[in-house]
């Protein structure tokens, strides 16, 4: 049938609305969701003055005094820390052996199990962790399986980013370290990676941002104690987002606006280091 | 109606601030081929995605002037008309990867509705195939994937699939420059008959001066983004006015 | 120097050529070997405490709808996953359903109908959205999305009521509906992003092709979209497999009640929110630990094989279209 331009031109008016409408629809939950912890946060943070909020110890019961998200804060530092740290150590090496050896199928290999390793859902390493730390070897929730349990989440990503920030330095970069005839361990630690260390360093930033943001690894691991500072790594201790979720499903205001204020601490991390690793490249891939 | 398929006017076009024509006249009579021919990077494919409003595409283009189709200018039409009835070919053969080699083909009068009936759309296709030449070599294997074809067969499908939509004038942008001799024979001869046979209008750019004389009836001889010398392509090529021509067709441009 | 055995098998690897590349590769394998064994071990650890339950129920505990916590009595106890199962499987599907318009609008409003100037500030907000953490989008589906949802599901299940996914008047906000939606919301970005790398690779002179055909700019996406297809089922499957294994979001928002019912109005449960749930109750009883990382085997198995089967898919398109050699 033949197709009038008129009819064909509305058409592609309303369809290319439609896609338009349907975009910003799908963008609209985070902008509410932004406005809302900004909203909520302020107020709760508002009530006790920021200083303390980030200091003091909740009170989740009292009204008069809620109290802070100090040693949850100090918990997710200590957690988070200890897994960037760890997972940088490992995940570097496995980037470059999967970098250096490209073609081959020990490359290939470690990067599938990296990737697989990616979709994995974290509540199941949470578990996974559980199993080994927390009933096994220490017998208890301990902040030490909760930083592991980060450790093995954000470690593949890491791996799977590194490598392809070291792929993408130029082949005529390789060459001229290579002839210089260093071994190839300097070679690539002090020329190579050094040349993508851009992409790297937002590897470890999206990692940071993942190991400050994750709960489900948290839930069978660390316990949840946020009356004091626990640091002790074979001891129970606490972290933001899982005061979050705990404090949320208490039925007190006090623990509501706690989580609320929480949410807030949380998310201006989450966008700080956004932010900083979209300063260092354009595109920043979060997969 | 002027008895020129196409007229280009005045034609002015810079690209991210960087003057690529720079006042660009010609017209091609019907049913005849045009040789537009230069040395590299001279403004020749620029002039092409001018003529079907393909510029229009890109936000960095400014483009002046006026281009007739049939005495209708195309800054009157829709882009969708223009570019339908002016269509192109491009220089590395692009048909879509997902689709079959009939898909490929049926795409655009699928797009235009120009058939009733599945027959109908059978013939246009075994048409353009055929306008083609390429329907020998396919007629067994229209499911297929383009990707089982050769380069030169990729190229005259991407021809096949630009006649499917029945142009009245095609701008080739140097359809044979990646493309192996007898593949490159094929689709000069395919041009030939199509001029001949269908009345069609062919625009033809080339950087090489034998295949110009080759195909064309009229030569425009483009040279940093100006018209240098135009004319029956003979005259042309026998006694060229201009010594940039000569030293073109001698090939030390 | 002589070859040793060792020496011999690192030098069957590609690109190891000296001893020098041995000793680099040697230093390099401790990593690459940590990745497996975290594999293996969360596949040992799964198998390992599935058995007791498995040893006394079999495959019930997969097929079964009961679930019976006893104290004290470990012969009256009794775990079936299925009304679990089909939660995970239910909400996942409502998600990628309504994802799947969701994410390749967002795709193609971003590549194809994004001024540049915009395109820098927007692709921040999507990449904003994909690094939120599930928690804060589980606040937002326990604080807002429940309350507005709940008006919106009784109507439906007073004025719709003879459809069956509408049977049930909602009791609250807390539904499969609520918690298909909040995954629906968390894994656009994701989904979308999958496709606009694919899409964003599109080269130049098929886009041009497209368009010199005379083809509207609805068209011309439309003819685009064919060609990331692939990307397109292979996204929205990673999406499904990351919205079965989604854990605080979900528990939030599902309201927890172990039944099997077509109804979206009414409450449910997923494997991953049961164990959020009631894994810290667990130890009271004698099976119930061992149920919960039963449920965890499925989840590890669903998402394990959409994952295989989503590259699967991808590779053997490349294959067929791309004309890349197996």
């Amino acid at each position: 049938m033949p197709r009038s331009l008129r009819a064909r031109k509305l058409e592609n008016a309303v369809g290319l609305a439609v896609i338009v409408a349907l975009a910003i629809a799908s963008v609209l939950p985070l902008i509410h969701i932004l406005y809302m912890v900004i909203v909520r946060g302020v107020e709760a943070i508002a009530r006790i003055g920021l200083y303390r909020f980030l200091t003091e110890p909740p009170h989740p019961f009292d009204p008069q005094n809620p109290g802070g998200i100090g040693p949850a804060l100090v918990g997710s530092l200590e957690l988070s820390g200890l897994a960037i740290a760890v997972a940088t150590l490992i995940a570097l090496p496995a980037s470059v052996l999967i970098a250096e050896f490209r073609g081959s199928r020990i490359s290939r290999g470690t990067l599938l199990l990296a990737l697989t390793l990616v979709e994995f859902p974290t509540i199941l390493v949470g578990l996974t962790v559980y199993a080994v730390l927390v009933d096994h070897v220490v017998g208890g929730y301990n902040m030490l399986a909760g930083a592991v349990a980060l450790t093995l989440v954000i470690l593949p990503y890491m791996a799977v980013q590194a490598s392809e920030a070291l792929r993408g330095v130029p082949e005529g970069v390789r060459e001229a370290a290579y002839s210089l005839g260093a071994t190839r361990l300097k070679t690539v630690y002090a020329l190579i990676a050094p040349a993508a260390r851009r992409g790297i360093l937002v590897g470890i930033l999206i990692g940071l941002a993942r190991a400050a943001g994750e709960t489900a690894p948290l839930l069978f691991t660390v316990g949840g104690a946020y009356e004091g500072y626990h640091l002790c790594l074979y001891k129970v201790g606490g972290a933001v987002p899982l005061m979050i979720y705990q404090f949320i499903q208490m039925p007190y205001k006090p623990a509501q606006d706690l989580a609320w204020g929480a949410a807030l601490v949380l998310m201006t991390i989450i966008v700080g280091v956004m932010l900083l690793a979209r300063l260092l490249v354009k595109e920043v891939k979060i997969l | 109606m002027t008895g020129y398929a196409l007229e280009v006017r005045d034609l002015r076009v810079t690209l991210s601030g960087k003057r690529i024509l720079n006042g660009v006249s010609f017209r091609c009579p019907e049913a005849t081929v045009t040789a537009v021919m230069g040395p590299s990077g001279t403004g020749k494919s620029t002039m092409l995605r001018a003529i079907n409003r393909l510029l229009d595409l890109n936000p960095e283009a400014m483009v002046e002037g006026d281009i007739l189709i049939h005495g209708r200018s195309v800054w009157e039409m829709e882009p969708y008309e223009v570019r339908r009835r002016a269509t192109m070919v491009f220089q590395d053969p692009n048909p879509f990867p997902h689709m079959s080699i009939y898909d490929n083909v049926a795409v655009g009068p699928r797009l235009h509705g120009l058939a009733r009936s599945k027959q109908e759309l059978d013939e246009i296709v075994r048409w353009a195939l055929e306008r083609a030449m390429l329907w020998d070599e396919v007629k067994d294997r229209l499911r297929d994937p383009p990707s089982k074809l050769s380069g030169g067969q990729r190229q005259r499908l991407s021809l096949a699939r630009a006649l499917a939509v029945k142009p009245e004038i095609l701008l080739l942008d140097e359809p044979t420059a990646n493309v192996d001799p007898v593949n490159a024979v094929k689709i000069e001869e395919a041009i030939r008959s199509l001029v001949r046979e269908e009345g069609i209008t062919v625009v033809f750019v080339t950087h090489m001066p034998s295949q110009a004389v080759r195909v064309s009836d009229y030569l425009v001889f483009l040279y940093g983004g100006r018209v240098v010398e135009q004319g029956p392509s003979r005259e042309v090529a026998l006694n060229p006015s201009n010594p940039l021509t000569e030293k073109f067709f001698r090939g030390e441009l | 120097m002589s070859e040793g055995p060792l020496s011999r098998l690192l030098r069957r690897v590609r690109g190891v050529r000296s001893r020098d590349d041995e000793r680099f590769l040697l230093l390099h394998l401790p990593a690459s070997l940590t990745l497996l064994l975290v594999i293996l071990a969360m596949l040992g650890v799964f198998i390992a405490y599935s058995i007791p339950v498995m040893s006394r129920e079999g495959f019930h505990v997969f097929t079964d709808t009961t679930w019976r916590a006893v104290e004290g009595d470990p012969q009256a106890e009794w775990y079936g996953l299925l009304p679990a199962i089909y939660g995970s499987v239910y909400t996942s599907l409502i998600a990628v359903l309504i994802a799947a318009p969701l994410s390749v609008s967002l795709a193609v409003a971003l590549e194809e109908l994004t001024p540049r100037r915009l395109r820098g500030s927007l692709s921040l907000l999507t990449d904003l959205m994909a690094a939120t953490p599930t928690i804060i989008y589980g606040l937002w589906g326990l604080a807002f999305l429940a309350p507005h949802m709940y008006p919106i599901l009784s109507w439906l299940s007073s004025h719709a009521s003879w459809i069956p996914l509408f049977s049930k008047h909602p009791s609250s906000g807390y539904t499969i509906a609520t918690a298909g939606v909040l995954l629906a919301v968390m894994s656009t970005p994701f989904a979308a992003a999958v496709i606009r790398e694919a899409y964003s690779m599109i080269p130049l002179s098929i886009r041009e092709a497209a368009y010199s055909l005379g083809a509207t700019r609805l068209e011309v996406i439309r003819i685009l979209l064919g060609m990331v297809k692939p990307s397109i089922v292979a996204g929205l499957a990673l999406a499904f497999a990351r919205a079965v294994g989604e854990t605080v979001a979900v528990s939030l928002v599902i309201g927890n009640s172990m039944t099997i019912t077509p109804s979206v109005t009414d409450s449910g449960v997923t494997v991953s929110s049961l164990i959020a749930s009631q894994f810290g109750n667990a130890g009271f009883y004698h099976y119930m630990t061992s149920a919960l990382f039963a449920g965890g085997l499925v989840i590890f198995a669903i998402g394990l094989a959409v994952n295989v089967a989503a590259v699967w898919y991808m590779k053997k398109w490349e294959e067929k279209v791309m004309g890349v050699a197996p």
